[in-house]
């Protein structure tokens, strides 16, 4: 007689900790995590400290991760914003390659290449959208290493608060009031863009 | 109103990483993978017993602490990190060979020909993988992460070609599927007409599971997705008392053998079978061609073999061995234990089935290569 067996023996989809437990005895699995997320860490990494240096960074954080497969809390599920968590603690220790970058953001603001009608093109201006990557740079310089972090974890990498919280292995208020000290740091920063502001910015 | 948040995730668009930047991470990961698995050299330092203690967390926001599990109790070796760099010769070396054995197999006279679709995948092979869950998962995390597969238009066609081992001599298969599912086309074996015949008319029976490829470019992209429609589709089960995950194994490969399918897809059926029970894997196994394959393995009174190349996890082919003699099963799917010899379907060791796929490819017209 063939064995029967029930479709329920199929389960849901694989998910990270599924991975990285299977990762625990068979190293190889640990593929699955970086085919999953390099990109989503380089483009990070990228946005910080430009192309070259997000190339090495990224190797590095997946090579950490994988030393450090086994603090991955499995009821976490998703292996995404400890990652991230590992990636910051790396860009911090090179703010000054992170300082160089944003200067040089600012450098070149006016020279963006809009080749997708950017955004802020598009509801600025082109000449207010120059002026405004060129404070956003200075204001992203200006800001304290820490309260960068959970701005561009918040705006670049999308993660929630309490997600902040996990990868950075801060209690969640703190990275609420870290966030909110960003944020308005960032807004008087961009309120020298002058009095039009406002204007513009209603567009 | 744009905000300050608007804005910063507007001004400066994210880049996108470069193939090498990929590969090179991917080729230092796959070196401290392969150190994970050699044992240390026992020269440099005694191992540290950090492995088999749990280790424990304290939560930071509050929550209960959370032990780390299974993961956490075999735990990283710490000496993981010192291990990687101080051996990092020899972690190149063990790449160097994997890149090597990678070319010899893809310049053999069994490579692909010609006229099948360039392999995508990862350039540098990886270590494989251990077991045929892993395998499967390694793989469709690689098909995740490539860009869409370009699938014919309604009016291409589809060639496809195999060659069976099973038969003496091997028997050599050339079909035509056209892009909207409603011609077929193929050579006959006697001096090679093509024939050329319409679907899904009053007489024809369409192809089961679909092979318009407007119904594949939607096909469900997670396992249970596929699942639920595989098993929904007319001919599948194959027969109503087959167990399921004959049924899921079988399909799976029908699926990918004469189509393209989108690589989500792919991995998705990937993903059905990681989850498969049962299964295993053959890591050195060769295929009737002679081409070094991983077969993945799934037996029941017959060994299914669905062999994948290495290096890109593309399905090359499949063989089917009869592990004991098999009967024709009555009509409540059982065999009586007195069934009579000419209900015998293969005896013991026969190989009924053992097919290398030589071509997938879009063309423009029937009869095409």
């Amino acid at each position: 007689m063939k064995r029967a067996s029930m479709p329920q023996d199929i389960g849901p989809p694989v998910t990270d900790a599924d991975v990285i437990r299977l990762a625990a005895e068979q190293p190889d699995a640990f593929t699955v995590i970086f085919e999953r997320y390099f990109d989503d860490i380089w483009r990070y990494a990228a946005r910080r400290l430009g192309d070259s240096i997000a190339d090495d960074l990224a190797a590095e954080t997946f090579l950490l991760a994988f030393d450090r497969r086994g603090t991955f809390l499995l009821s976490a599920g998703s292996a995404r914003p400890w990652l991230y968590g590992i990636a910051a603690n790396l860009i911090a220790r090179r703010q000054r390659d992170e300082a160089r970058h944003y200067r040089a953001l600012a450098r070149s603001a006016a020279t963006v290449e809009d080749q997708d009608a950017g955004f802020v093109e598009a509801v600025l201006g082109r000449a207010d959208a120059a002026v405004h990557r060129e404070l956003l740079a200075t204001a992203l310089a200006e800001l304290n290493p820490e309260d960068r972090e959970v701005l561009l974890l918040t705006a670049w990498a999308g993660l929630t608060s309490t997600e902040i919280a996990d990868a950075l292995a801060v209690p969640p208020g703190t990275v609420r009031s870290r966030l909110h000290r960003a944020r308005s740091q960032t807004r008087t920063v961009l309120g020298r863009a002058g009095g039009n502001q406002k204007e513009t910015c209603h567009g | 109103m744009v905000d300050e948040m608007t804005l910063l995730q507007a001004a400066w668009p994210a880049g996108e990483p470069t193939a090498q930047s990929r590969r090179q991470a991917l080729e230092r990961l796959e070196a401290a993978m392969v150190q994970a698995k050699s044992p240390a050299p026992a020269t440099v330092r005694p191992r540290t017993v950090v492995h088999g203690q749990p280790t424990e967390r304290r939560s930071v926001n509050g929550r209960a602490p959370m032990i780390a599990g299974p993961v956490g109790a075999v735990g990283p070796p710490k000496q993981f990190r010192w291990r990687r760099w101080a051996t990092a010769g020899v972690a190149a070396a063990a790449a160097a060979t994997l890149v090597v054995a990678a070319v010899t197999v893809g310049t053999g006279d069994n490579g692909p020909p010609p006229g099948e679709q360039p392999a995508k995948g990862p350039v540098v092979a990886a270590p494989t993988p251990d077991s045929a869950p892993v395998l499967l998962l390694v793989a469709a995390a690689s098909l995740r992460s490539q860009p869409t597969t370009v699938l014919p238009k309604p009016d291409q066609w589809v060639y496809y070609a195999e060659r069976n081992f099973a038969k003496r001599p091997a028997e050599v298969t050339e079909v035509w599927n056209r892009g909207d599912g409603r011609a077929t086309a193929w050579l006959r074996r006697d001096g090679g007409t093509l024939v050329v015949n319409g679907i899904g008319g009053p007489d024809e029976p369409e192809y089961s599971p679909s092979m318009d490829y407007s119904v594949i470019a939607g096909l469900p992209t997670t396992a249970a997705g596929l699942q639920d429609w595989l098993l929904a589709t007319d001919e599948h089960p194959f027969s109503p008392n087959a167990p399921v995950d004959l049924n899921v194994f079988d399909a799976t490969m029908v699926l990918m053998r004469e189509r393209i399918l989108p690589p989500a897809v792919q991995a998705a059926a990937y993903e059905l079978l990681a989850q498969m029970p049962g299964t295993s894997l053959v890591k050195d196994a060769k295929a009737a061609d002679g081409r070094s394959v991983v077969a993945v393995r799934w037996t029941d009174d017959y060994q299914h073999d669905l062999f994948l190349d290495p290096q890109t996890y593309q399905y090359v082919g499949a063989r089917w061995t009869a592990v004991r003699d098999v009967y024709v099963p009555g009509t409540d799917g059982t065999v009586p234990d007195d069934a009579p010899r000419t209900r015998l379907m293969a005896r013991a060791g026969d190989v009924t089935l053992d097919v290398v796929r030589t071509a997938l490819t879009v063309v423009d017209q029937p009869g095409q290569r």
